[in-house]
């Protein structure tokens, strides 16, 4: 408890004065002296105990009404027991600042809560306050109380995810003079947990996190079959809170309506299938009725594929096999095959894939380094175990290989590289990785790997519109052709390498380089190409849907278990705090005193 | 201090005098119906003749032996007393109660208008002052200095301890041996039961008595408005008490505290008058006198 006026609180000394008056008045009160009691007594036998009773009252309810008054003008502000108590310390303070604070009033309650902290600790700790989440223009430091309060005002929800680790490991290195802590202020996501194993001197305070149902993606259900009419789509909504979710979940994409009800258990997920004529490409999927709105709209653009034009030079025939595996479907694709590129005009082509090819002319480089030019055309390259000069010249950005590649039985596929964006479409697809390619060795990647072997080795490489595959198709490689995922694998490869991106969707705080300029909802200019709210973006005429990264709305937190086990200290707000001013609970009080007291003499 | 004569307020005395007290006791039987002869218990009798000397009343020669002997001769009386009265004054706390004039002034006065009139027509006249216990004792006889011992007993007399009316009269039962007359002034402020019982007891010795219960009107009334501390005199207990709530109760178990002493009285043929001490002295003899008057 403290007090803002606290000098009021002499006035407490002038409860001795109704004491004084009662005691005074008593004595004062008139003394009869009668000739008995006896007749008074059996007389007043009834009311002498309630007479007593109300004297000690009226003097009880006098003493409220001077304490509760003098206590209310003292202005007391309760404040609870805190973990840190007026302690001398150097404190981090972890302010969790990334969407999932959104929830209601949880972050200010957050920041006022920090507040609070820093006020009780000793006027000579020293802060450094700092969001969890990285803030643009905001730089923490060490500082005393007075600007550690101010600091906090700056702070605002950031559009990233953040993780408590990294800043974890910082204050482990900090080196300060006076004991460390550190406090962090968030609703605990296990996500802000990730890779933190032990924890010490690390207090939480608890803000609880709400419940939430998010849509985590939207889909075209076959992304590579060129749709005649319309386009299958697929909505997926998770829900992450306690308690079922029972509501609407709806799509409006132009003049497209679609709106269903749905009853999702917890922690499961529903998915909403919609048929979308094929001139519509964007729209936005809606949640009704959920705690956290911001991410309750999903904005989604997708490319609908037109046919790709591939000339595949060498072995085609398990290649043509594979992008046009159907005699029913119409492919994407138009395939055409040539022996060599010497009299092929490669204009009209948007792909090349050499299959078997071990070596090109001088000629043929030039007139793929000329087609390499157009960065929508794309060239992929099955290695074979030996090549030449000038093909190994082209691919030199991409990787270096030695004179001989040896063939060495099979390897799965161990990894891709999630980042590049069309394997998307394989995550959670365990069964990619059983794809069986021929080992290679002396193969030194320049460019990005997407996917490993088991061994470690560079199965896929990447550079630019550059694509090198460390294996070839032939007759002695025919596996993977029956491995039904190759099949998207080679698409997704051919999309990505053209920058045919199915999906125009991006996430809050990621960053894309356009050459063009890059116009947010309002139609504001995004000058550094970082997304920072959610809605339709434009650019080079095209429509990016941007989202907040559906992570954030995983109302996972750790458990109490959990944090024990991870050596945190847990606060929480009713342990931290009461009610922050009880000035109106003293003026009640006297207001319930005087009328106590009236009442007791008019009885 | 006042004068020991104080008491005897000429005004009432004169009023006494009026009604010839000796004459009424002779002749309408006051008090003499108390003692066992009533009239040899007369004032004055024979004992013997002298010769008339100088000087001598007139009046009292004896004519009827001077036609016989032709000499003066002058009859000598003995005076004589029957009764013996006990004036029993309570002193106890309570009766130091009163507005103007507290209970314990009234009650003295009251017993010395009643020695005086009992001196005066000679009778043994004795005092006992009592609270929980009998404090003076002058015994009854009807000399001159036995009635200035009384009158200084009386005017010794102040509010002492608590009353014990009943433990008082049982000793005195044990003191008077003779059948006496009994006066007792007090405010009866005690249990009715046990004090009618006592006097029930004290009546079964033969012993005439007379009950005089001096009160206060404010007793009766309970006229008080504002919240005070009532102090018991007797045991200085205090109580905060509001009177208004409580008057009326008050008032009823007053009248029936008084109505079990009037009931009980009567039953044991006691003669008993309640005198509030507004009432002139007086009047409050004379209210008496005549009362026993018409029940004699």
């Amino acid at each position: 408890m403290r007090f803002l006026n606290p000098y009021y609180l002499f006035g407490l000394m002038l409860i001795a004065v109704p004491i004084i008056i009662h005691l005074y008045f008593r004595k004062k009160l008139k003394k009869i002296p009668f000739s008995s009691l006896v007749f008074l007594k059996s007389a007043e036998a009834s009311r002498l105990r309630w007479l007593r009773l109300r004297e000690i009252l009226i003097l009880f309810a006098r003493c409220l009404f001077v304490a509760s008054l003098f206590l209310a003008l003292a202005r007391p502000q309760y404040q609870g027991r805190l973990v840190t108590g007026n302690k001398l310390a150097s404190v981090y303070l972890i302010i969790d600042n990334s969407f999932s604070m959104g929830y209601g009033r949880n972050f200010e309650i957050a920041l006022e809560q920090a507040e609070r902290i820093i006020d009780t600790y000793s006027p000579k700790s020293m802060f450094y306050v700092i969001p969890m989440c990285g803030q643009k223009g905001f730089k923490p430091f060490w500082c005393n109380k007075h600007s550690a309060t101010k600091n906090l005002k700056e702070l605002k929800l950031s559009n990233s995810t953040g993780e408590l680790k990294d800043l974890y490991d910082k204050f482990i290195q900090e080196k300060t003079d006076l004991p460390k802590e550190l406090v962090y202020i968030g609703d605990g996501q296990t996500i802000n947990f990730r890779g933190i194993e032990k924890l010490t001197d690390f207090y939480w305070l608890r803000i609880p996190l709400g419940s939430n149902v998010t849509i985590e993606y939207v889909l075209l259900k076959n992304p590579f079959s060129a749709p005649e009419q319309n386009t299958e789509m697929i909505a997926n909504v998770k829900n992450y809170s306690n308690h079922s979710y029972q509501g609407k979940v709806q799509i409006s994409a132009g003049h497209y309506f679609n709106q269903q009800e749905c009853d999702i258990p917890p922690g499961q997920d529903y998915q909403l299938s919609f048929s979308l004529p094929i001139a519509i490409q964007k729209g936005v999927v809606q949640i009704e009725n959920d705690s956290l709105p911001i991410d309750n709209q999903y904005y989604f653009s997708k490319s609908i594929l037109t046919r790709m034009r591939v000339l595949i030079a060498g072995n085609d025939k398990y290649i043509r096999l594979g992008l046009s595996p159907s005699k029913t479907v119409k492919s994407q694709f138009e395939i055409e095959n040539a022996a060599t590129l010497k009299s092929i005009d490669l204009r009209p082509f948007e792909v090349i894939i050499l299959n078997g090819i071990d070596e090109i002319t001088e000629f043929e480089y030039l007139k793929l380094t000329n087609f390499l030019a157009q960065p929508r055309n794309g060239l992929i390259i099955f290695l074979t175990p030996k090549i030449g000069r000038q093909l190994r010249n082209l691919i030199a950005d991409c990787c270096d290989i030695m004179d001989w590649i040896n063939i060495d039985g099979y390897l799965n596929i161990k990894s891709y590289d999630m980042d590049f964006q069309p394997f998307e479409i394989f995550k959670d697809n365990p069964g990619l990785k059983t794809i069986k390619f021929f080992k290679f060795s002396h193969l030194n990647p320049r460019g990005k790997v997407l996917a490993k072997l088991d061994n470690g080795m560079p199965l896929i490489i990447n550079h630019k519109n550059i694509m090198v595959i460390a294996t070839e198709i032939n007759e002695n490689n025919t596996d993977i052709m029956y491995n039904p995922n190759f099949l998207p694998l080679l698409h997704s490869l051919i999309y990505g390498l053209t920058n045919r991106n199915i999906d125009n969707e991006f996430k809050i705080g990621q960053k894309i380089l356009r050459t063009g300029l890059i116009k947010g909802p309002d139609g504001e200019i995004l000058s550094e190409g970082i997304f920072l709210r959610p809605g339709f973006h434009t650019s080079d005429g095209e429509t990016l849907g941007v989202n907040i990264d559906p992570i954030e709305s995983n109302s996972t937190t750790i458990t109490p278990e959990m944090a024990k086990n991870l050596g945190i200290r847990t606060i929480t707000i009713e342990s931290l705090s009461g009610p922050a001013d009880l000035t109106t609970f003293f003026l009640i009080l006297t207001l319930c005193a005087f009328v106590c007291e009236i009442l007791f003499l008019l009885l | 201090m006042k004068s020991k004569t104080g008491y005897l307020n000429p005004e009432v005395l004169a009023r006494l005098s009026r009604l010839d007290l000796k004459a009424r006791l002779v002749v309408e039987g006051f008090l003499t119906g108390l003692h066992h002869s009533p009239y040899k218990g007369f004032s004055q009798e024979f004992t013997d003749y002298r010769p008339y000397m100088p000087g001598d009343e007139l009046k009292r020669i004896d004519w009827k032996v001077y036609g016989r002997r032709d000499r003066f001769y002058i009859r000598e009386y003995q005076e004589e007393t029957n009764l013996r009265a006990y004036i029993l004054l309570d002193k106890s706390g309570s009766m130091g109660y009163g507005k103007n004039i507290t209970k314990l002034e009234y009650a003295k006065f009251l017993s010395a208008c009643l020695a005086y009139l009992l001196y005066k027509q000679r009778d043994g006249v004795g005092i006992i002052t009592f609270d929980t216990k009998i404090h003076d004792f002058v015994p009854a006889s009807a000399k001159k200095m036995n009635f200035t011992r009384i009158l200084q007993a009386i005017d010794g007399t102040s509010p002492g301890n608590e009353t014990s009316l009943a433990r008082v009269l049982f000793e005195l039962g044990q003191n008077i041996k003779r059948r006496a007359l009994v006066i007792i002034i007090s405010d009866l402020l005690d249990k009715p039961d046990m004090v009618l019982k006592s006097l029930k007891s004290f009546r079964a010795r033969k012993h005439e008595i007379i009950v005089f219960q001096i009160l206060d009107p404010q007793e009766f009334t309970f006229p008080f408005s504002e919240t005070a501390l009532f102090q018991d005199m007797e045991t200085d207990e205090n109580l905060v008490v509001e009177p208004g709530a409580i008057r009326e109760s008050y008032r009823n178990k007053f009248k029936e505290f008084l109505h079990a002493y009037n009931n009980g009285m009567l039953e044991s043929r006691i003669d008993y008058a309640l005198i509030n001490t507004t009432e002139a002295y007086d009047h409050a003899l004379f209210s008496y006198l005549q009362k026993r008057s018409k029940l004699l």
